[in-house]
């Protein structure tokens, strides 16, 4: 293994071009992880029961991990960091909360729920 | 193949069948742990007639009432008598709650059995001993720690952070909870179990306390905080309705977020 990670190295600093779009990559998964807790915790809105609510925060928890992940593999990678927007679900709470009222009507592919055309809400 | 030896005196015996109460027409049955480690021998499920019509409400009236009519001799730990002080906690037909406010009418049909919070070492019948579950409380410091003088009258604290405690201050630290979970029989020497998390959790997000930072870093190892899976008994059996598992989270994204 240790030769094929010898070229690799070179390789991937030759190609700025394949560098960005990790970076890229990686901040879409951190944006993405913001909008799953979005929508993780729109889903809460209507049951607040015990075993459902931990398992929320569970869920919740995850995506952090992953966004911590994301952040620290950037890090590793030379990337900017400065643009990513860890634990900031709260700029996806309108749509969040309009694909669940959605989805309590019944209507589980609501084009609503399509969380690639969320977009942030700007801070007023 | 793994060869399991039983540790001695583990497996509970048929025991003795006290006589039912002379003219009672309400009887209910009650098959009760006993062990008396003075005595030597293995533990026994003892059964026990009860009048009902005479026994008053709740499982603590039940074993009151056999304590001072039937078999003097049963132990059991009680004070408060209305859910305050988590004294009575024992197992009630297979669940882990407070003798003194369960009622029979919450109990299943048909003979009802009484033990002592399970994995915990009996000191005597349904007498748990407690000790590690006290230490492990101890251990998580449940106290104000602050580095800043203390003010001339108290510490103060707007609405919303004093709502935050709402759902932890309310333990009665009976127990229950963390004689119920698997991963606590499991590693209860090094898991602290979900009370005493539930109290470190109360004292994380004190808005007025100072050691957050040193607390966490108490919690940092695979077991004291880690080995909760969410298996849910905590919430499901705690007498005061609270949510162990809940706070157990909440200190995991505590943890994430001071990496972050
Ligand atoms: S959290 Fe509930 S079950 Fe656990 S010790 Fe406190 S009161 Fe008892
Ligand atoms: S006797 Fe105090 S909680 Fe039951």
């Amino acid at each position: 293994m240790k030769p094929a990670i010898f070229l690799l190295v070179p390789i991937m600093c030759a190609l700025p071009v394949v560098a960005e779009e990790r970076c890229q990559y990686l901040e879409d998964q951190v944006d993405q992880a913001n909008k799953a807790m979005a929508s993780i915790f729109a889903d809460g809105i209507t049951d607040n029961s015990a075993p459902r609510e931990t398992n929320r925060q569970i869920k919740e928890l995850n995506q952090k991990i992953k966004q911590q992940t994301a952040i620290q593999l950037a890090i590793a990678e030379g990337c900017d960091t400065s643009s990513f927007l860890p634990n900031d679900m709260g700029s996806y709470i309108t749509p969040a909360l309009e694909c669940a009222t959605e989805q309590l009507k019944g209507n589980y592919k609501a084009a609503s729920c399509e969380m690639s055309n969320w977009t942030r809400s700007e801070e007023e | 193949m793994v060869q399991l030896t039983l540790p001695k005196n583990s497996t509970v015996r048929k025991g003795k069948t006290w006589p039912k109460p002379q003219g009672a027409t309400n009887l209910r049955q009650f098959r009760i742990y006993r062990y008396n480690p003075e005595e030597g021998g293995n533990p026994r499920w003892d059964t026990y007639w009860v009048d009902m019509d005479k026994a008053g409400t709740m499982i603590l009236d039940v074993l009151l009432y056999i304590k001072n009519n039937i078999d003097p001799t049963l132990a059991f730990r009680r004070s408060c008598r209305e859910g305050v002080c988590g004294s009575c906690a024992m197992n009630i037909a297979g669940r882990n709650t407070i003798a003194c406010t369960k009622g029979f009418d919450d109990l299943p049909k048909g003979v009802i059995t009484i033990s002592p919070l399970p994995s915990q070492p009996v000191v005597r019948d349904l007498i748990p001993d407690l000790t590690n579950f006290y230490a492990q409380h101890a251990y998580v410091q449940p106290y104000l720690k602050t580095d800043t003088p203390a003010p001339e009258k108290e510490w103060k604290q707007s609405e919303a952070d004093r709502e935050e405690l709402n759902g932890l201050y309310e333990c009665i630290l009976c127990a229950s909870c963390s004689t119920s979970c698997p991963s606590y029989w499991w590693n209860g020497d090094k898991y602290l179990g979900p009370a005493a998390l539930l109290q470190a959790y109360r004292w994380l997000i004190d808005s007025r306390d100072e050691a957050t930072g040193e607390r966490l870093d108490d919690l940092e190892d695979p077991f004291k905080l880690y080995r909760c899976h969410t298996i849910m008994n905590c919430a499901q059996v705690c007498p005061k309705g609270l949510n162990p598992a809940k706070a157990i989270a909440k200190i995991k994204h505590m943890m994430v977020e001071r990496v972050s």
